[in-house]
């Protein structure tokens, strides 16, 4: 075996991995093992179980949508140069969604994004949309009345910080647990339901002042109350 | 009405409940429990609520992250091929000058150690002075202090007689 040359041990082991795929699915440890010896096939394996995940996190973290493939690309590509270095001490995939999301830091970072603050008020129709939305059991159907919806909720969680938002995207769209938040952002899991709790009540607060002041404004306009 | 002490401490302790009493996610006894307060404590009714509205503008708002397909993992594979090949580009255009510097390295090193070696060989030979030095002066005749003969004797009272 120490003469066969490098890449064709490599190629045999590579096609070894879709041989035993059929027989028993290999779990993640296995696959990282052989994508830690070189084979790329095992590391495509890897990419394909988890990718969904990584662009919920990246999707979660990213406000623009077109960024959100690019950096989760780019995370997947970190994870393979740096997997040598995977000690297996936790799970593949906290690994891999704490690479994405210092990945996404980093990005926000470089471009400058800074937090938007919306100091507007939501008009007439949109307060009265979310209302309706808030009050209705329906969720939002259709892309449009989602995207609207979303900027919305954008301008609502636009003065809270940026890690409790992202975990409140987290935990409420994402559907991460507490525990797998806690790891990704490295914080106690208390902590992390503490803030959650807090960012929660800080939304709602928001909401309902957005409401009343575009109601009130609304108020004022049609019973024409002059100001002094 | 102002809740009572024990009611806030109530509150303080079931608010990380709250949530999981939303999902109906806590074990029976706990949801009596989490239940029985909220009939008495308007704070906790408000909390609860604040918990559903906030639950429900984000879930509507950003939608679940969709499978991506096989296309993604390709692209990725594609990329991660394309910086290997270029890492191997580089480290191909940089393999002659590697070689030469290597080269260039050792026969440095050759020739530091022969220098050395040389400098070493040098100073262990004894100069042309020291070896003079330490020849004997075949000119010069060696003077005993202590005189051999007769007439040594009188020759060396003879010259202190003269030193006087």
């Amino acid at each position: 075996m120490d003469n066969v040359p490098k890449h064709v041990a490599a190629s045999a082991a590579a096609v070894a991995i879709p041989v035993r795929a059929r027989s028993a699915k290999p779990d993640d440890r296995e696959l990282v093992m052989q994508a830690q010896k070189g084979v790329s096939s095992a590391f495509e394996q890897l990419v394909l179980r988890h990718q969904q995940r990584v662009i919920a996190v990246v999707g979660g973290i990213l406000r623009r949508r077109e960024d959100v493939e690019d950096v989760a690309q780019q995370v997947f590509l970190k994870a393979y140069v740096s997997i040598r270095r995977f000690d297996m001490r936790s799970a593949f995939s906290t690994w891999l969604y704490k690479i994405a999301v210092n990945e996404c830091w980093d990005y926000l970072r470089k471009k400058k994004v800074r937090p938007l603050n919306y100091e507007s008020d939501l008009s007439e129709e949109q307060a009265r949309h979310v209302e309706q939305f808030v009050s209705d059991s329906a969720e939002a159907s259709n892309p449009g009345e989602r995207a609207e919806l979303r900027e919305i909720v954008e301008r609502l969680l636009s003065d809270l910080a940026e890690e409790d938002r992202t975990m409140l995207i987290l935990k409420e769209a994402q559907g991460f647990a507490v525990e797998e938040i806690g790891k990704m952002m490295g914080l106690n899991v208390n902590t992390v339901k503490v803030r959650l709790f807090r960012a929660r009540r800080r939304l709602a607060t928001n909401y309902r002042r957005r409401i009343s002041h575009s109601v009130g404004n609304e108020v004022r306009k049609s019973g024409g109350s002059e100001p002094r | 009405m102002t809740p009572g002490p024990k009611a806030n401490r109530d509150c303080r302790k079931l608010e990380p409940f709250l949530d999981d009493y939303l999902q109906g996610e806590l074990p029976r006894a706990m949801t009596d429990r989490v239940g029985s307060h909220l009939e008495t404590c308007g704070d906790c009714r408000e909390a609860l609520d604040d918990l559903r509205v906030s639950s429900k503008l984000v879930t509507g708002a950003f939608e679940e992250a969709s499978d991506p397909g096989a296309g993604f993992a390709r692209l990725v594979m594609a990329r991660i091929n394309a910086a290997e090949q270029w890492v191997e580009q580089q480290t191909s255009f940089w393999r002659p000058f590697e070689a030469i510097a290597w080269r260039l390295t050792f026969s440095a090193a050759l020739l530091l150690a022969f220098l050395f070696a040389y400098g070493i060989r040098v100073n262990s030979q004894p100069s042309v002075t020291s070896m003079a030095a330490q020849q004997p002066d075949i000119f010069t005749v060696p003077v005993s202090t202590v005189p051999s003969n007769s007439d040594e004797v009188l020759m060396a009272i003879a010259e202190r007689h003269h030193e006087r």
